[in-house]
């Protein structure tokens, strides 16, 4: 997906998000979301793109809440607006090489394509992690009477710390 | 550690909200590292080609710069070209983001085009060397120099003679580059050291003596082209400026006195008083024009200064008094009228050469809204009533001519007839 399309999408949750939920709360974000998306979109600015994305958190999160619940609605909220947000944010940055008038540099386009295609790759490794997470999470939190989260939150601190432990010192690691 | 309180406090107070922290933290955590490293890891070389380093106004140049990684591989790196003031990208992008491994280098292209004359220096760029996600960013600028000059393009216009239009660059020295041969007036006989090519020898063998051609010989002027770089006489709003045009002007009235092989000097009051001394030819020409591209607008060097700067660096001409001045000048002003009058006086021949810019800088003006159309129609008309007291004034103590854009040099009784 290009950057039209991914702003879109998030113009079209700000919308469904407005009307299931129409408190002044709600509506606050909203529209701080879209003013700061319409400002990155125009001047691609990612930081912009990012901002708005992520004031959707909490109206996308009450939409989700009906009918998932409120952790998983939550949970799903934050995924959705990363993923969104990261992806919004990439092709700001593409979108200079992409959309500049095409015939003079096929390099940077080849090249903007094969990053965006690595990109994508640890976009979906993300979202399996997520996945794995709340995956790990669900039965674990049949056996204990803690919630979930906290289940969650240790699963994802492991992830984390092999994360960390991997890129930084990958030849200590045997 | 903020995901992990927004997690703790989620927990602790079975708040739905703090979760956001659980697949943010998942985020953080892939992004890890990346550009974290010693600042000597990432060994980036970046060099520039422009396709030619000479253009011409509003020509594409075609800009290539090079980004070498010698260090460890890079995920995701932003290249960012710094691009000169006045200077436009016409086609492709300053811009180029990739991932870079060890040893690899990316090119980055783009068609650049300038729209005045001038001397555009590409300096540095900047890197952004990025993390997986971009969260973590260094940002290092690298050193790609380059110089681009643009030239004006000339253009050689007829000069209509007649009613409408009569002078010519011709002067009253004889030209050395001018052998004399112009138009054949008479014979006489041959005396020891006539050249042997000018020997008629029909008439010889006619009279039985021998006898020579002989030639009304060419003239040829010594003149210096003085043009005013002067800050407060070049008008300037928003993008556009009249120095694009003194330089045009300057260009062809130097290419047309080189071409009536007159010997043209040249003195630039910018912001260094550059000087180009008297010679002949195309590669004068050349000469005088690369000092004028490269000479930017001052705010010292002025009229009053050019009594001075002719004794010093003209002075056999400035001896003699027998150079002719063209004095061009996108404004005219009374230090100018008072250094003519001065320079008539010691004997010099004065020409004005004035660069008419207003009907532009109106358009200008109405363009960059600072002004509207009534209040630039009214100024246009002030300005011009100013320009064309000028004019008379000039006319004391020297030839005037008028130059524009559209329509080339015009003396004064044309330009006003127009």
């Amino acid at each position: 997906m290009s950057r039209r399309p991914l702003a879109a999408v998030a113009f079209l949750i700000i919308l469904v998000a407005a009307i299931a939920e129409p408190t002044p709360i709600v509506l606050l974000l909203l529209a701080s979301g879209a003013v700061s998306l319409s400002l990155g979109y125009r001047f691609r600015r990612s930081f912009l793109t990012v901002l708005a994305v992520w004031l959707l958190y909490f109206p996308l999160g009450g939409l989700l809440e009906g009918a998932v619940g409120a952790v998983w609605g939550f949970l799903s909220a934050a995924v959705i607006v990363v993923v969104l947000g990261e992806r919004l944010s990439l092709e700001s940055d593409l979108s200079w090489v992409l959309e500049a008038e095409a015939g003079v540099d096929a390099e940077a386009e080849r090249r903007a394509t094969r990053l965006k295609s690595t990109h994508g790759k640890s976009l979906k490794l993300y979202i399996v992690l997520c996945v794995a997470v709340v995956g790990v999470s669900v039965p674990a939190a049949a056996f204990l009477s803690y919630a979930p989260v906290l289940i969650a939150a240790v699963v994802l601190l492991m992830f984390a710390t092999y994360s960390y432990v991997m890129r930084h010192d990958p030849i200590a690691l045997p | 550690m903020v995901a992990a309180v927004g997690v703790w406090a989620s927990v602790v107070a079975s708040s739905p909200i703090g979760l956001a922290a659980i697949p943010a933290l998942l985020y953080v955590a892939l992004d890890l590292g990346l550009p974290a490293g010693a600042s000597g890891e990432f060994m980036l070389k970046a060099s520039r080609t422009l396709r030619d380093p000479k253009a011409l106004v509003n020509e594409r140049v075609l800009v290539e710069l090079r980004l070498s990684n010698q260090g460890v591989p890079i995920k995701r790196l932003m290249l960012e070209d710094e691009v000169p003031r006045g200077v436009t990208i016409a086609r492709g992008s300053s811009r180029l983001v990739c991932s870079l491994e060890a040893g690899e280098t990316a090119t980055m292209r783009y068609e650049v085009t300038v729209k005045e004359p001038r001397e555009a220096v590409f300096t540095e760029c900047r890197v952004s060397i990025q993390s997986r996600f971009a969260l973590g960013e260094r940002r290092v600028t690298l050193s790609a120099p380059a110089t681009l000059r643009v030239y004006p393009k000339l253009v050689t216009r007829r000069v209509e003679t007649g009613r409408s239009m009569s002078f010519s660059w011709t002067g009253s020295s004889p030209s050395r580059y001018k052998g004399g041969r112009v138009e054949f007036t008479d014979i006489r006989n041959y005396v020891v050291g006539d050249p042997i090519r000018d020997i008629n020898w029909r008439a010889t063998a006619r009279l039985g003596r021998r006898v020579v051609n002989e030639w009304k010989s060419e003239r040829g002027q010594d003149c210096i082209i003085v043009v005013d770089f002067f800050a407060g006489s070049l008008a300037r709003v928003g993008e556009w400026s009249a120095r694009p045009d003194v330089i045009s002007c300057a260009y062809e009235l130097g290419s047309s006195l080189l071409s009536a092989s007159n010997r043209v000097g040249m003195l630039i009051l910018g912001d260094v008083a550059s000087k180009v001394r008297p010679g002949f030819g195309s590669r004068q020409l050349r000469i005088m024009l690369d000092h004028m591209v490269t000479t930017r607008e001052g705010t010292v060097w002025r009229f009053e200064d050019l009594d001075h700067f002719l004794e010093t660096f003209f002075r056999r001409q400035y001896g003699t008094r027998g150079g002719t001045l063209f004095l061009v000048s996108a404004s005219p002003s009374v230090s100018l009228l008072e250094s003519e009058r001065l320079l008539s006086g010691k004997g010099f021949d004065c020409n004005s050469v004035l660069v008419d810019t207003l009907v532009t800088q109106k358009t200008a003006l109405v363009a960059a809204k600072s002004l509207t159309q009534e209040e630039a129609l009214l100024g246009l008309r002030v300005a011009t009533a100013e320009f064309r007291w000028f004019e008379d004034m000039f006319r004391r103590f020297s030839e005037v001519y008028e130059w524009r854009r559209e329509t080339g040099f015009a003396k004064l009784e044309e330009a006003r007839r127009r």
